[in-house]
């Protein structure tokens, strides 16, 4: 054998044998009675529904260290929706599962950081540090999911009726409800995402509903405990562009009828400058920008939130060539300890060849973005991190 | 040959897939996938294709090219009637018309190495001698900006944008002069789209190649097309140049689905036309005008007779009753 076989079947082996100790450490952590102490938290600010700090999820694969999310921040306040973009691989859904708790364990496992959950009623939680058990009792109770496929969410095997009813007595205080006015509640949910036959469908099976349809019966369940947080994995990707200008318009009421927050994943950056307050653009498992809508469009400050917006093709770009960002995404097994986006940058400047950028203050209206362009301009870097 | 100024016209196509049931097989009816569809596209220019999904926009490509045997009609490329040729004579039509697959992940053979994947048909058609094929297929790679080391990596290796750029070398390594695009950059992200636009756009100037461009994002359509046709339910129902198509839509659907694609600016009023209900089933299409069960502005007529897709100005066709 050569040097460099030997060298290579000794780093498989490395990463083996680190891979093994995680996953032992994780069994030990999840064997652990916690205590109240342990996982109650303190947010930052009071008007936040959620406030992830500093995450990092790393997945522990055969060719190493996946760092996907790698030191995410993002706030979302109350009643408010936050739309997440960023290209595949960013680590959108990642962060989402993280908060859900529902990575694929022991490859997948939260590394560090917090996710700061405030329920209202009672002290705020830790969700990264939450034991399973009560975590259960928020998942499609206080923090819904609807994911790009309804099929995930749904049985196929039970009636839409028998599901939805399901949700509301696995989270209701025992008793307090009898059956019928829980089944006459799913009509009711039923009809209110615009399902025009709610008493049918009720008895029918997701198999026999077309794609929009079981989009429309995955909202309405995940509107049926009231929510304190709705997280939406690209809710319309997978539907025609007629169903979805009908899902967004349901999005859009729900948002204006209840005080939910919501937050939104998406490629698109159609949907999320018509649904989101608050966008926030991921690069390589961080947030590189973020601010109120018309900021992110209007002025959006990350060279990587430039050349996104550059590269969409319409009518003003019709006949010139479009932009392009050349190069590709860093290894997510071997990110840099500089500027992600710096081997792609076509404005970095000498501090980028620094450490990773701080995120600085653009204006006062919370728009801030990862990037030494802008760390003397406006007031300087808020220095968040260390 | 003289060549002809239009690269290829189709009439009255029409593709019905049988629906099988039972033990027997017995056929039970008919999907009409594709059902009288007549457009034209002129050498050197790029016809987008758009609708919804199912309605029959990649069973119109891969009939016109005669990928799938069709139930009706004719196709013209360059001139020549595709459907009534031998089998021997449509093979040697066909490095002349090519085909890019939507998913540049299924399409490519996971066993093969980059260079093989192209050289293949390259080889088949006698493209190249034997002993030049490894330098021709280089020059289609370069072509696409693949790198020659790249000549020996296997699919699983490469991004989905660089999958796409080996579909795209695979076809033109054949000197097509017609090309259906069948969703292209619809898997891609963004950024990576722009880039395989680009190259689509470049080859088409250096070459002066037709595109019959499918897609279901308008934005895409918008940017790289000089004429539109928009399908329903297996249908045409509007056929348009860009400018006009986009500026003067006639069919309500198409001012439907113009509406309803979410736009990138967050001040931008919103007059969305929002359909009611439900894409028909292509196997039991409504009565009338397919549209009717959707259509704002529907009316009694609408029910019972099927508007007739007309001209309702030079170059501009639609089939409403009430088009204007
Ligand atoms: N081999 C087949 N057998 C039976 N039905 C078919 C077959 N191929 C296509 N169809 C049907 O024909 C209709 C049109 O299909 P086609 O794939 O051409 O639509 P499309 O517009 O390209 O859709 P998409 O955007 O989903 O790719 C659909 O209803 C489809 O189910
Ligand atoms: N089960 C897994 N095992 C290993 N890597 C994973 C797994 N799930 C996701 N990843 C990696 O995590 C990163 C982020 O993925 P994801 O959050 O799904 O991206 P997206 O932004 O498209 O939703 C990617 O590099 C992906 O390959
Ligand atoms: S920090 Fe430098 S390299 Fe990174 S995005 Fe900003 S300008 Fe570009
Ligand atoms: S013919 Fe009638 S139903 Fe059809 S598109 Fe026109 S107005 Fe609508
Ligand atoms: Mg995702
Ligand atoms: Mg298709």
């Amino acid at each position: 054998m050569s040097e460099a076989e030997l060298n290579r079947g000794q780093k498989l082996r490395d990463i083996k044998r680190f891979n093994a100790k995680k996953y032992k450490e994780l069994e030990q952590r999840l064997r652990h009675r916690s205590s109240p102490s342990e996982w109650e938290a303190v947010m930052k600010d009071s008007e936040n529904v959620l406030e992830i700090d500093g995450l990092k999820v790393h997945f522990y694969t055969d060719i190493g260290t996946v760092k996907a999310v790698d030191g995410a921040s993002i706030s979302i306040p109350r009643g408010k929706s936050v739309g997440i973009v960023g290209e595949s691989g960013c680590g959108k859904t990642v962060t989402s599962l993280s908060i859900m708790r529902l990575l694929q364990e022991p490859q997948g496992q939260i590394a560090g950081g917090a996710i700061r959950f405030n329920p209202g009623s009672g002290p705020a939680v830790d969700l990264s540090k939450l034991p399973q058990e009560k975590m259960e009792r928020i998942r499609g109770g206080d923090i819904t999911m609807i994911f790009q496929e309804p099929m995930t969410t749904l049985n196929p095997v039970l009636t839409i009726g028998k599901q939805l009813d399901e949700a509301v007595k696995f989270h209701s205080q025992k008793n307090s409800n009898g059956s019928r006015r829980i089944a006459a509640r799913s009509v009711e949910m039923l009809k209110a995402v615009g399902i025009a036959n709610a008493e049918g469908v009720y008895r029918m099976h997701p198999h026999e509903l077309s794609g929009g349809m079981r989009q429309r019966v995955v909202i309405a369940m995940a509107l049926m405990c009231d929510p304190k947080l709705i997280i939406a994995d690209e809710p319309t990707t997978a539907l025609d562009v007629t169903i979805q200008a009908q899902i967004l318009d349901l999005l859009r009421s729900i948002k204006s009828k209840t005080d939910a927050s919501i937050m939104l994943i998406t490629h698109d950056l159609g949907v999320v400058s018509e649904m989101a307050d608050i966008v926030l653009v991921m690069y390589a498992g961080r947030v590189v920008e973020q601010g109120p809508v018309r900021e992110i469009f209007h002025n959006p400050c990350h060279p990587y939130t430039i050349g996104l917006m550059l590269s969409r093709p319409g009518v003003k770009s019709s006949g010139k060539r479009l932009y392009s960002i050349p190069g590709n995404v860093p290894n997510p097994v071997e990110l840099p300890d500089y500027c992600f986006f710096r081997s792609r940058c076509d404005s970095s400047i000498r501090s980028c060849a620094g450490a990773y950028p701080p995120m600085a203050r653009i204006d006062a209206s919370g728009h801030c973005a990862a990037c030494y362009r802008h760390v003397n301009d406006a007031g300087g870097a808020s220095h968040g991190k260390k | 040959m003289e060549k002809s100024e239009l690269m290829l016209e189709i009439y009255d196509l029409k593709k019905h897939f049988p629906i099988k049931k039972g033990l027997m097989q017995r056929t039970a009816g008919y999907v009409k996938a594709v059902d009288g569809v007549s457009f034209s596209i002129k050498r050197g220019q790029t016809m987008g294709l758009v609708g919804e999904s199912g309605c029959g926009k990649t069973t119109v490509g891969r009939t016109l090219l005669r990928l799938l045997s069709p139930t009706g009609g004719r196709s013209i490329v360059d001139g020549v009637d595709i459907f009534s040729l031998s089998k021997k004579e449509l093979r040697l039509m066909r490095p002349k018309m090519q085909l890019i697959f939507q998913d540049p992940y299924s399409s490519l053979d996971p066993r093969l190495p980059i260079g093989a994947i192209i050289g293949e048909a390259v080889a088949e058609h006698g493209i190249a001698q034997k002993k030049e094929i490894r330098d021709y297929v280089l020059k289609a790679m370069q072509d696409c900006e693949l790198r020659p080391y790249q000549y020996d990596r296997y699919p699983h290796e490469f991004s989905g944008g660089q999958r796409q750029r080996v579909c795209i070398a695979r076809a033109l390594a054949l000197n097509p002069e017609l090309v259906v695009a069948d969703e292209p950059v619809s898997a891609l992200d963004v950024s990576v789209q722009a880039q395989i636009i680009n190259l689509l756009r470049d080859l088409q100037e250096k070459r002066s190649l037709s595109y019959l461009f499918i897609s279901h994002d308008l934005s895409v359509v918008e940017y790289i097309s000089d004429t539109v046709g928009v399908m329903y339910l297996g249908s045409l129902v509007e056929f348009a140049t860009k400018p006009e198509l986009f500026k003067h839509p006639l069919h309500p659907y198409t001012k439907a689905l113009l509406s309803a694609a979410p736009t990138p600016d967050p001040d931008a009023k919103t007059n969305r036309i929002v359909l009611k209900g439900d894409i028909p089933s292509p196997a039991n299409p409504p009565p009338g005008c397919r549209f009717h069960t959707r259509c704002p502005e529907c009316k009694k007529v609408c029910e019972e007779d099927a508007p007739a897709f007309k001209e309702h100005s030079p170059g501009h066709w639609a089939s409403c009753h009430f088009a204007q």
